[in-house]
């Protein structure tokens, strides 16, 4: 079940409910595990057990690791973690990727093999649970934290449903010591947690779905040929669009599990107002990027080996992370793309070029972030394209190169709403790019919060048209 | 809770205004609807009724006139407006799982198979046949209820379409004399329209189809052949015990004539059931049936179809194709 739907919002009203009657915190627990296991069974109930296997997997794993001080076993075990979560990300995500890809490789080594069609349901969360459950095993093998005692608390840790589907990918350091003990949940607390709820559905729902999600549908269409304006406004709406959608999902994960009494990471902070794309990857799915950074960069080296193997391991680990996103090579491309263009950005900052002063007036400051942004929709055309000739073809009309399309023209309410979506959100992403929301919202008097809760309320029961599943869930 | 209840005030508010202006909550059909109403033909005891047909049926069958003589059967309305209901036919004959009554809605320019026509409803068999998640079910459900409920929820009162209008500063169009309900059933308010004018459009689109689609000359032996084609699919449903009614429903003036002058009921409906093995039941030779007049040459009004219905019935009892409790 979606947030958005009412079926979740009767699902958690009766968490909720039960969470806050006056009974044991482990039965609370129990009560939220098995919430969990209902809600990720409602897609799609076989694929349970995927999510009960990495769980179990990662607990023994974890358990035997920190009992043995011999470094085989201990390796062993680590494997055995490793291979399992990224056997079934791989085996799900990957396998047809694999097969459809291994006849044009064979065919250069001179083998003719045609290698057969497959369709693998891929499950939801797949990326992120196997992440997070691995994350919790390597924290152990590394030291950086005990094997916890309560199975009850790992499996809900992995489970828990408010961050399974689309993260933020949560540490087990940050979690686990928080089912210790309950934390109450105060009446502000409650609050805050739904008013996030609130914000994140009006992102997704309104600002993703209803605004922009039909505008970026039409220009990327299979059969489309935008003209120019029509291309830069489909390349413009969609980082508007992931963002809508991403972060509302983020948002309302926060905010569920505060009124849960859980404290979750956030996963954005104001990434269109990025000063430069390094600036732009600490503040975009930040969870994500910072598992890549402490399992898999620092693992290759980090920037511990001399400056030129650090942009190896940078443009290697942005690489993979666009292969995470899903099993094409425009992802990879794009993740390769960014890794290069961030070495060109390190390089650049350690010129002269950056020494100018320009860059501490607020003028230059917009530039940055102007070009930052730039960089982003343009490349992000690669992300959303269907395969690499409809993002050439999509480039070429942006910049006036070859025949323009014309099957596809927005009209000037498109093109007005797109603008209108992404200048409030470049505003107030600049505005709020150095302090939290919660500091903002706290400024105003109740009853102006109430109105824009109210606003929002309103816009996303009048919203519902069709019906998009959160872009992530795809990943 | 401020907020939500400031959310209730102004969406009841908004709510009401429409309502005092006469419009009604009417749901948007889909491909998906369809295919949630498709899941459901089931019924274990053979006591499944299916509609198919196009839009008459779909306005002058009132689903509230059966369930209250056959309450302890399901009713689906797969009908699809300006359809042939052929490709569906084929789909319930070929699912070994439905055993049930069908009325279709039929006539006889549906049955040539070369006419486009005669495959317009395979998009939606199709679309039924491929894995629709659970999220695509509940979502259906969820919005179709809310649609249901409130003109509010429906697609002309959306947030982007309101943005639109205000966008271009125009205002909503007239309350549509067409509701949809959840069931897929329609309800047909021509009080609510020019009448003269609508019927004049109306006619004028069904005269330029004929041109368009319908031979003035129809090949009587193709024909013929068509309606052959029809009786292994129709076995098929009675051998599983299950039976097929082809319904004429009613159409007047202009209309009745045009399709007279094209496909002669005594040279063309009146060997339906001959060729197809279906039962068949014709508005002209019933006269609880024919008595109805369709204000727009085709459909028939909401406040006939209650008693269409009810006359229907009587009908298929007469002929067993039903059997009251």
């Amino acid at each position: 079940m979606l947030f958005d739907s009412f079926t979740f919002a009767a699902f958690f009203g009766l968490v909720l409910c039960l969470h806050r009657i006056p009974i044991p915190w482990s039965v609370k627990k129990f009560n939220l595990l098995v919430a969990s296991y209902v809600f990720y069974g409602a897609w799609n109930p076989p694929f349970i057990g995927l999510l009960f296997l990495s769980t179990v997997i990662d607990w023994t794993a974890a358990g035997r690791i920190a009992k043995t001080h011999n470094s085989v076993v201990r390796r062993v075990w680590l494997s055995v973690s490793v291979c399992t979560n990224l056997g079934l990300l791989c085996f799900f995500k990957y396998g047809a990727f694999v097969l459809e890809n291994i006849s044009p490789l064979l065919g250069i080594a001179g083998v003719d093999y045609q290698s057969p069609s497959v369709s693998i349901i891929l499950p939801w969360g797949i990326s992120f649970y196997t992440f997070q459950s691995m994350s919790y095993t390597i924290d152990v093998y590394r030291g950086h934290m005990k094997p916890w005692k309560s199975f009850q608390d790992v499996a809900l840790y992995i489970a828990f449903f408010p961050q399974l589907l689309a993260g933020p990918i949560v540490r087990s350091g940050a979690f686990l010591p928080q089912c210790v003990r309950e934390r109450a949940v105060s009446t502000r607390k409650l609050a805050w947690g739904l008013s996030l709820v609130t914000f994140g559905l009006f992102l997704k729902v309104v600002v993703a779905d209803t605004l922009l999600a039909p505008i970026v549908d039409r220009v990327y269409d299979e059969s489309a040929r935008p003209d120019t304006l029509s291309a830069w406004c489909g390349a413009l709406a969609f980082p508007g669009q992931v963002y809508g959608d991403f972060c509302g999902y983020a948002a309302c994960a926060v905010g569920l599990a505060l009124c849960l009494g859980f404290s979750l990471p956030d996963n954005f902070h104001c990434p269109y107002a990025a000063y430069g794309l390094a600036d732009f990857w600490k503040r975009w799915h930040i969870t994500l990027y910072s598992w890549f950074r402490d399992y898999v960069y620092i693992s290759i080296g980090g920037n511990r080996k001399g400056s030129l193997r650090t942009c190896v391991n940078i443009v290697i680990v942005l690489a993979i992370s666009g292969l995470w996103h899903g099993a094409s090579w425009t992802y990879v491309v794009f993740g390769f793309l960014h890794g290069i263009l961030l070495v060109i950005e390190i390089a650049i900052k350690r010129s002269r070029l950056a020494m100018l002063s320009l860059w501490k007036t607020l003028f230059g400051r917009i530039l940055i972030v102007g070009i930052t942004f730039s960089t982003l929709a343009i490349t992000e055309v690669l992300f959303r394209a269907n395969s690499f000739a409809q993002a050439g073809q999509i480039l070429k009309t942006m910049f006036g190169i070859g025949p323009g399309g014309r099957n596809v023209r927005l009209d000037s309410f498109d093109i007005f709403v797109t603008s209108v979506v992404l200048q409030v959100v470049l505003v107030s992403h600049f505005i709020l790019r150095d302090t939290k929301l919660e500091t903002l919202v706290d400024r105003y008097p109740w009853w102006a919060r109430s109105l824009v809760l109210a606003g929002m309320i309103s816009a996303i029961l009048m919203a519902p048209g069709d019906d998009r599943a959160f872009i992530y869930f795809e990943f | 809770m401020v907020a939500a209840v400031l959310a209730a005030m102004i969406l009841g508010f908004a709510e009401t205004a429409l309502r005092i202006q006469g419009y009604q909550p009417t749901i948007s059909d889909s491909m998906d609807l369809w295919a949630y109403h498709r899941r459901r033909v089931y019924e274990d005891s053979g006591r499944s009724v299916v509609l198919l047909g196009a839009s008459r049926i779909q306005t002058g069958f009132a689903p509230l006139a059966f369930r209250e003589r056959f309450g302890n059967h399901r009713l689906t309305q797969l009908a699809i407006p300006g359809t042939s209901p052929l490709a569906t036919l084929h789909d319930l004959a070929d699912d070994e799982r439905f055993y049930g009554t069908v009325i279709c809605s039929m006539t006889a320019f549906a049955i040539p198979e070369k006419l486009e026509r005669a495959h317009s409803q395979k998009a939606y068999t199709a679309h039924y046949r491929e894995q629709v998640e659970y999220r695509e079910v509940e979502k259906e459900l969820e919005s179709g209820r809310l649609e249901e409920s409130l003109v509010l929820a429906g697609a002309p009162f959306r947030l982007k379409s309101v943005l639109r209008r205000i966008f271009s500063g125009s205002n909503a169009a007239p309350p549509d004399f067409l509701t949809t309900r959840f069931d897929r059933s329609q309800a047909a308010d021509y009080q609510k329209v020019n009448l003269a004018e609508h019927r004049r459009e109306r006619v004028g689109r069904i005269r330029q189809f004929y041109r368009t689609y319908v031979p003035t000359e129809p090949d009587v032996q193709e024909w013929i052949q068509d309606a052959q084609g029809l009786k292994p699919y129709i076995e098929r449903i009675k051998n599983r015990g299950g039976s097929v009614v082809f319904v004429r429903f009613p159409s007047s003036g202009e209309h009745w004539a045009l399709c007279e002058s094209h496909f002669p009921k005594t040279r063309f409906w009146d060997r339906l059931s001959e060729l197809t093995g279906a039962t068949t039941i014709h508005f002209k030779d019933v006269p609880q049936l024919a008595k109805f007049d369709c204000p727009d040459s085709s459909h028939l009004d909401v406040r006939d179809a209650y008693s269409f219905t009810n006359a229907l019935i009587d009908e298929c009892v007469r002929r067993k194709i039903l059997n009251e409790p």
